[in-house]
């Protein structure tokens, strides 16, 4: 009996020493799982913070888990792109990578050594983004599914960096645009500056025989000053480098700004300005208004017989009071043929040749701030050129 | 003026605008230096102290807005600037800085002489006595008086202080910011829209033809200028 009760005690005892021998080898396993997911995150987190390092943490990732081979798969919006293949790669054409991207299940598939290769899908808040195939592992299930989230994690951190250098490089482009359109003006202004400058010494020492001469090449200077003025708002403003800041203008600062940008152009010209009673200030890009302005008033001065006035006309709209009109009014032979057969037959402004493309510049410039422009027959003969703008908010009195 | 000749600096890195401007207002009678850039431009400005600086902005070596900043830790040289369209930004930054006005480019030389000389006097009269004249328009500063065509005008305290502050710097633009700081003395929460609404308010009292501002007008963001020439 006492014997029986000793045999009976050693097996107890042998078994729970062996189970506590087992529980410490498992402990023991668990610990270095653990040490080898902790570095495996540091690896993945603080070490990979350049694009493209996402396959070597892969590759990390196997070789912590003891697999013999295996892979990175991310599934995007084109084909599936292996990221990495080692040891017994993948296969893109494996329908096992598809079902488990699929479901977003883990799949194993047991092989006769007692190893297994296991599917782990990699999902961040429910999507699945790609597949991580380890070929040959004796890990736990557990240890496999943290390295699973880990790689899954790097994998969103990738996407959000190379989306982020993505947004980078476009604000770089914007800031690129700025600055090439920069250079674009001041390569293109200061040639014309120095022309202007010549012909003023030219005029200064040529005497009258040449003085009507060096006027036409004045204007023309200043008219391509104009053109270039123009195209360069028209690029500032497609390539989103320009934001038009609407602020209250006066229409008669508008007009004084839009003669003196005009000064050659005008010469000899009577120009005549009123104002209607009760009409609001313009919300209006002061800039955008002048360009739009000068460009109509150059047209009319152009169109018009010499000798007759040119108006600047602002007033109320008569059938929106929180809109306003500012007219340029000629005494020429009105609206171009070209520009009415274009209206006519539902064509666009540009597309009536060349009377049209100062149309379009203006129209698109005036949209850019809630603004109209358009072209009227004048009664009586002539043109009305009318820009229509939003009214400013009436202040505090 | 105190010299029968007035000296301009004309500083900017490109040589045809250098010498271009150098002719033009040699022709005009003043006398001329010429400096490439900011650091020389500085360096000429001690030396010869001339009446009136002229520079362009944008500038490889010490730009023009560092040239500003020096010339006014110096003195009160007239500063004039050069910039390019759709530069407000960089007018309001030259003008904040302490620079007295500015001409766009391409400009024309008719345009930038009258700026010249507007400055040159606007400097010469700066300590001017206290009773402000132009044509149509006395401002009297002791007696806080405004008359408009031989009629007295009443303007409220806020109303008065900006016209001191615009007919005091006659054809000198100045800033909003400039306003809020010498009108409000930079009184927080003082917003662009407040100094519009004033201006507009005592432009409807001193101007005779609201199509036709002969006194104020808008320099688009910048602020304002009053452009009526002292009698």
């Amino acid at each position: 009996m006492a014997l029986a009760t000793f045999l009976l005690a050693s097996v107890v005892v042998s078994r729970l020493v062996a189970r506590a021998q087992r529980r410490a080898a498992d402990a023991e396993a668990r610990r270095t799982e653990m040490e080898a997911l902790y570095d495996l995150s540091i690896d993945l987190f603080a070490a990979t913070n350049r694009i493209g390092a996402l396959g070597e943490a892969a590759g990390r990732a196997l070789r912590t888990i003891g697999a013999s081979g295996g892979g990175l798969v991310l599934f995007g919006n084109g084909p599936p792109e292996v990221v990495l293949s080692v040891g017994q790669g993948l296969d893109t054409a494996d329908s096992l990578l598809e079902s488990v991207g699929r479901a977003g299940e883990p799949a194993e598939v047991p092989a006769a050594d007692g190893t297994r290769d296991v599917y782990l899908p990699l999902a961040v808040g429910g999507r699945t983004n790609g597949v991580l195939v380890v070929r040959g592992t004796r890990a736990e299930r557990n240890a496999l599914a943290s390295v699973g989230r880990l790689v899954a994690l790097a994998v969103e951190r990738e996407r959000f960096l190379s989306e982020r250098a993505h947004l980078e490089a476009l604000r770089e482009s914007d800031a690129l645009k700025t600055s090439l359109l920069r250079a674009v003006s001041h390569d293109l202004r200061t040639p014309i500056t120095a022309i202007q400058l010549g012909l003023e010494r030219l005029r200064r020492t040529s005497g009258a025989a040449a003085a009507a001469d060096v006027h036409e090449v004045s204007a023309e200077t200043e008219r391509l000053s104009r053109r270039i003025d123009n195209l360069l708002a028209m690029a500032r403003l497609d390539a989103g480098t320009y934001v038009p800041r609407p602020e209250p203008a006066p229409p008669a600062d508008l007009f004084r700004a839009t003669l003196e940008a005009l000064p050659l152009v005008l010469s000899g010209r009577t120009i005549q300005v009123t104002v209607a009673p009760d009409t609001p200030d313009a919300l209006a890009d002061p800039a955008l208004a002048v360009e739009i302005l000068a460009n109509l008033l150059e047209n009319a001065a152009r169109a018009g017989p010499g000798d007759a006035a040119l108006e600047l006309a602002a007033e109320p709209n008569p059938s929106d009071h929180r809109r306003l009109r500012l007219d340029v009014r000629d005494r020429g032979a009105g609206v171009p043929s070209d520009v009415k057969r274009a209206a006519a037959s539902g064509l666009s402004p540009a597309e009536a040749g060349r009377a049209g493309l100062g149309l379009v510049i203006c129209s698109s410039l005036a949209r850019a701030m809630g603004g109209t422009v358009a072209l009227l027959d004048r009664p009586g003969g002539g043109t009305i050129a009318r820009l229509d703008l939003p009214a400013a908010p009436e202040g505090p009195a | 003026m105190t010299r029968a000749l007035s000296t301009i600096l004309v500083v900017d890195d490109d040589p045809s605008i250098r010498r271009g401007l150098a002719a033009e207002l040699a022709a005009a009678g003043y006398e001329t230096l010429e400096a490439v850039d900011g650091e020389e431009g500085a360096r000429l400005a001690a030396e010869r102290e001339p009446d009136l600086v002229l520079t362009d902005l944008a500038m490889p070596v010490a730009d023009g807005f560092e040239l500003i900043a020096r010339l006014r830790r110096a003195g009160r040289t007239p500063i004039l600037v050069l910039s390019v369209r759709g530069g407000d930004a960089d007018k309001i930054r030259a003008l904040d800085l302490g620079a007295d006005d500015f001409v766009v480019k391409p400009f024309s030389v008719p345009e930038l002489l009258a700026r010249v000389r507007a400055q040159l006097r606007r400097h010469a009269d700066e300590s001017a006595a206290g009773v402000l004249a132009f044509p149509g328009l006395t401002l009297d500063r002791e007696r806080r008086r405004v008359v408009v065509e031989g009629k007295e005008i009443r303007l409220t305290p806020t109303e008065l202080a900006i016209l001191e502050l615009l007919a005091g710097h006659a054809g000198k633009p100045i800033t909003i910011r400039q306003i809020i700081g010498r009108v409000w003395h930079g009184a927080p929460g003082t917003t662009p829209d407040a100094v519009r609404v004033h201006v507009g308010s005592l432009r409807k009292k001193i101007e005779p033809d609201p199509a036709r501002p002969r006194y104020i007008v808008t320099e688009p963001w910048v602020g304002y200028r009053f452009v009526a020439e002292p009698i």
